[in-house]
């Protein structure tokens, strides 16, 4: 426990003595949109990340962030280690335990390096500062004279050392100091360079803990089954199951779905064929991907709820038969995680715990202690490595369903999804229609834009538009399909850029105008953006017309605070469809701390996609989804994987995220392409 | 439902256990025998997250039954390796593969199959092997790499 002593308001630092009296320190970061920033404006603030230094020299950093495969472990200590000139060999993460105190836990967003980028630098300088004051009274030196390094303080007078580990009982009696001053960029001793991340060896062998794996005494194994359309009702089920199969122990009711639980995994999933669920389907029985089609054109005409309203745009929209005109449609997507839903739970004498692969934590600790009733103090959530999360993660449907079954068993419950009902019972990243018009002025560069985005009002990535257009609306028409939704990886930019990426690319055709410099000379005033775009096109040899076979499309996006840009080289197979062969991408990210791990990233967004362009998609037929696992909801294969070309720009930006921006460009990019080599303009995806 | 006592060489260990003659190795070295890091993403034989070696041979084991590999050899990503890590494990870390990790049992197995029965595989051997796997991470390029990496140093050795 952890007992405060000192607090400076204004650097939201408190300061504090470890259980074993190592110096400890709290700080506040941001990690979530709904975080509680009132929180840190309140007298006391609570921190959310605390860095520990013991007497015994190990340093540990206490997260809240959920690992997920993006490196934060590694990255975020990296920013601490760095102030602090520690040696990276005495550093340890912890995740810090769920609770309200720490305000909200939660992943997303590309926000992990942006927001921690000064809280955890500060972290690092502080305890610095006040090691340096530890020996500089110990010395009786000016602590001019004491340098840092390595986990020592040198005293440059006399040439001797002390490690910090022997400064910490000294080290614990120094005020907060008033002011900190960070690294000059130019001194970075670990920042930028590639350091191994340290989740890796137990992923090579088997002992990483997902989810899935946990596995407490006494615990029973829950499969579900949701309706499969969408808002139907149970009816009734085959009560002669538990007697077919001995092994299941009940079958219980949950809002929408029903569950079967056994003493192994394996029962359930054959009872699923067996208990002859019927369900009343409902009026969304009827829905399908057509009639939902037909709600976006009806909408088309309603007037929307306006983003962007540059210039004067009435006129061109009242009289507009000159413009270029176009309508681009993207399908609802899966997240498919590859570890599907699951949460294990145990509610028993007054207390519950829950073992969850989330990236909400505090989503969890808030669901399990409103269905249980439970006091804060009851209710311990473990967050585990997650399979996957691509935000899906962020919903607490399967915790709520845990948390219910252990509450009405009065058992410990793990609740595996199966495949199927991880695709059908999704929060889809949502379907939309977008109707682009622009009209050209005589230099071929448009004067107008006009963006409608039907479906959400999801707006980032068409209302932030980067190109110089002096009249331009940005527009969009919420409809309500029924089908659940819940935004993927880059959010709306995954949709939106699809379009206006792709419209630029008409308007450059138009023009008769190369798409590169089409948009450099729109780009002007966003030098970090013609930058990407022009180291991409001079990497990819944009236009040296050398490869007759391979043809090329771009597109650019700036995104969560960093700038992409991409060129996809493609060839036409002979059934007439893109084979994406490279992509080479210049990525702006500000200050890199990692690049390896930017580079995985890139990687990674590429590839998820990749794959929402020419492979996966969900449809709706009858009420409910019709692809049901990875035979109808196609994901990229090894041997499909184009190579990825990651080209790093170097600067001392802020850092921008990472997990999301390599994403909205590829689709337009491979579009582009495909155009170039067919003449054809894609205006739906997936192109199939 | 039938239950057989039966013998099972996993990892090298020998156990005997009574199962029902249908359940899937899976579900039996996962939730039995507690070796979890054989992973359940389909079920139906499509991502190779649940990939174990039987008598050095790369098989889904959501696809079989338990009771069909009796007496057989059966590795898992947990016994690749008696010390640290295997070659292949250890080109995964230098080349720093995984990601979420999830699918990396899979990758690995599909892998270590792959180059004990052919060291010097083409990449259409390649691409044939590792297309069994799939990552929704896209760690694609990063398995090609590590996969040459220890292709090159079997050759450097040899
Ligand atoms: S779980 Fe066995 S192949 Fe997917
Ligand atoms: S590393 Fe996440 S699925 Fe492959």
């Amino acid at each position: 426990m952890r007992k405060q002593v000192n607090q400076s308001r204004r650097h939201f630092i408190k300061q504090s003595i470890t259980s074993t009296g190592g110096l400890a320190l709290g700080f506040f970061i941001q990690t979530s949109t709904e975080a509680n920033t009132s929180t840190a404006t309140q007298k006391s603030f609570i921190p959310n990340i605390w860095l520990e230094i013991e007497s015994n020299g190990l340093i540990t950093i206490i997260l809240t962030q959920s690992e997920m495969g993006q490196g934060v472990m590694t990255s975020l200590p990296m920013l601490v280690a760095e102030e602090l000139d520690a040696n990276w060999e005495d550093v340890q993460v912890k995740q810090a335990p769920v609770d309200p105190v720490y305000g909200w836990q939660g992943t997303g967003g590309s926000r992990s390096i942006r927001k921690g980028w000064e809280p955890l630098r500060k972290a690092g300088a502080t305890a610095r500062a006040m090691l340096i004051a530890a020996a500089s009274k110990k010395w009786g030196v000016d602590r001019k004279h004491c340098k840092p390094e390595n986990s020592y303080v040198f005293n440059k007078l006399s040439g001797i050392k002390i490690s910090y580990a022997e400064l910490v009982p000294e080290a614990i009696k120094e005020p907060l100091p008033d002011k900190v001053t960070l690294k000059n960029p130019n001194d970075f001793q670990l920042i930028g360079k590639p350091i191994p991340r340290s989740d890796i060896p137990t992923k090579v062998n088997g002992k990483a803990m997902f989810g899935i794996d946990v596995s407490v005494p006494n615990m029973l194994y829950a499969s579900i089954i949701h309706c499969p359309v969408f808002n139907g009702k149970f009816i009734s089920y085959n009560k002669a199951i538990t007697k077919q199969i001995p092994k299941i122990k009940h079958v219980i009711l949950l809002e929408n779905a029903v569950t079967i639980i056994a003493s192994d995994y394996w029962s359930t999933v054959q009872a699923r064929d067996k208990i002859n669920i019927e369900w009343d389907y409902g009026e969304f029985a009827s829905r399908n991907s057509k009639t939902i089609h037909n709600d976006f054109i009806k909408a088309k005409n309603k007037p929307g709820k306006i983003h962007r309203d540059d210039g004067e745009n009435d006129d061109f929209l009242r009289n507009n038969k000159q413009a270029i005109t176009s309508v681009y449609e993207t399908p609802y997507q899966a997240h498919a995680t590859p570890e599907p839903m699951c949460c294990t739970a145990s509610v028993a004498n007054g207390k519950c715990e829950v073992w969850v692969p989330t990236q909400q934590p505090t989503g969890a600790f808030k669901t399990a202690s409103k269905i249980t009733g439970y006091a804060d103090e009851n209710i311990k959530i473990h967050t585990t490595l997650l399979g996957g999360g691509f935000g899906r993660r962020n919903i607490q449907d399967f915790v709520t369903q845990a948390v219910q079954l252990s509450l009405k068993t009065g058992k410990p419950i793990k609740l595996i999804w199966t495949r199927e009902e991880d695709i059908q019972h999704d929060y889809y990243n949502p379907a939309t229609y977008h109707q682009l018009s622009a009209l050209l002025g005589t230099d071929g560069l448009p004067t107008n834009w006009y963006h409608k985005l039907i479906g959400t009002n999801y707006s980032h990535g068409a209302l932030d538009l980067p190109y110089n257009i002096s009249n331009l609306r940005m527009e969009s028409v919420d409809v309500r399909t029924g089908i659940p939704l819940g935004p993927w990886r880059s959010v709306s930019y995954s949709y939106n850029v699809f379009a206006t990426e792709c419209f630029i690319d008409e308007l450059a055709v138009k023009a008769k105008e190369d798409p590169v410099t089409y948009r450099l000379k729109l780009l002007k005033d966003v030098p970090r953006l013609s930058k990407v775009l022009e180291v991409a096109a001079s990497k990819a040899k944009w236009n040296s017309k050398s490869r007759p076979n391979i043809h090329q499309g771009v597109a650019i996006t700036a995104s969560f605070g960093s700038y992409v840009a991409q060129v996809a080289d493609i060839i036409i197979d002979k059934n007439k469809l893109p084979q994406v062969k490279k992509i080479t991408c210049a990525v702006d990210c500000g200050t890199i701390v990692n690049p390896d791990t930017v580079i995985a990233q890139i990687e990674s967004a590429i590839v998820y996609g990749l794959t929402a362009t020419v492979k996966s998609c969900v449809t709706i037929k009858n009420g409910r989804v019709e692809q049901s696992n990875f035979h109808d909801f196609h994901l990229l294969r090894y041997d499909e994987m184009p190579e990825v070309e990651v080209h790093l720009i170097k600067n001392q930006y802020p850092p921008g995220g990472i997990g999301e921006p390599g994403l909205p460009p590829v689709a337009p990019a491979v579009v582009n392409a495909y155009f170039q080599a067919t003449g054809k303009r894609v205006r739906k995806l997936p192109i199939t | 439902m039938s239950s057989l006592n039966k013998t099972f060489i996993v990892n090298g260990r020998i156990h005997n256990y009574a199962v029902e003659d249908d359940i899937p190795l899976l579900w039996f070295l996962r939730d039995t025998l507690g070796l979890t890091g054989t992973k359940y993403s389909c079920g139906i034989g499509l991502c190779g997250s649940c990939m174990v070696l039987v008598d050095n041979k790369a098989v889904n084991s959501c696809q079989i039954k338990a009771a069909s590999v009796a007496n057989k050899s059966i590795i898992t990503i947990e016994g690749l390796s008696q010390n640290s890590y295997s070659s292949v494990q250890q080109a995964w870390i230098d080349e720093q593969v995984p990601q979420c990790g999830y699918c990396q049992s899979g990758q690995i197995i599909a892998a270590t199959a792959l180059l004990d029965n052919n060291p010097r595989p083409s990449s259409k051997q390649i691409d044939e092997a590792m297309s069994a796997v799939l990552c929704r991470c896209g760690t694609y390029q990063r398995v090609k790499r590590a996969i040459h990496r220890v292709i090159n140093s079997q050759s450097s050795k040899s």
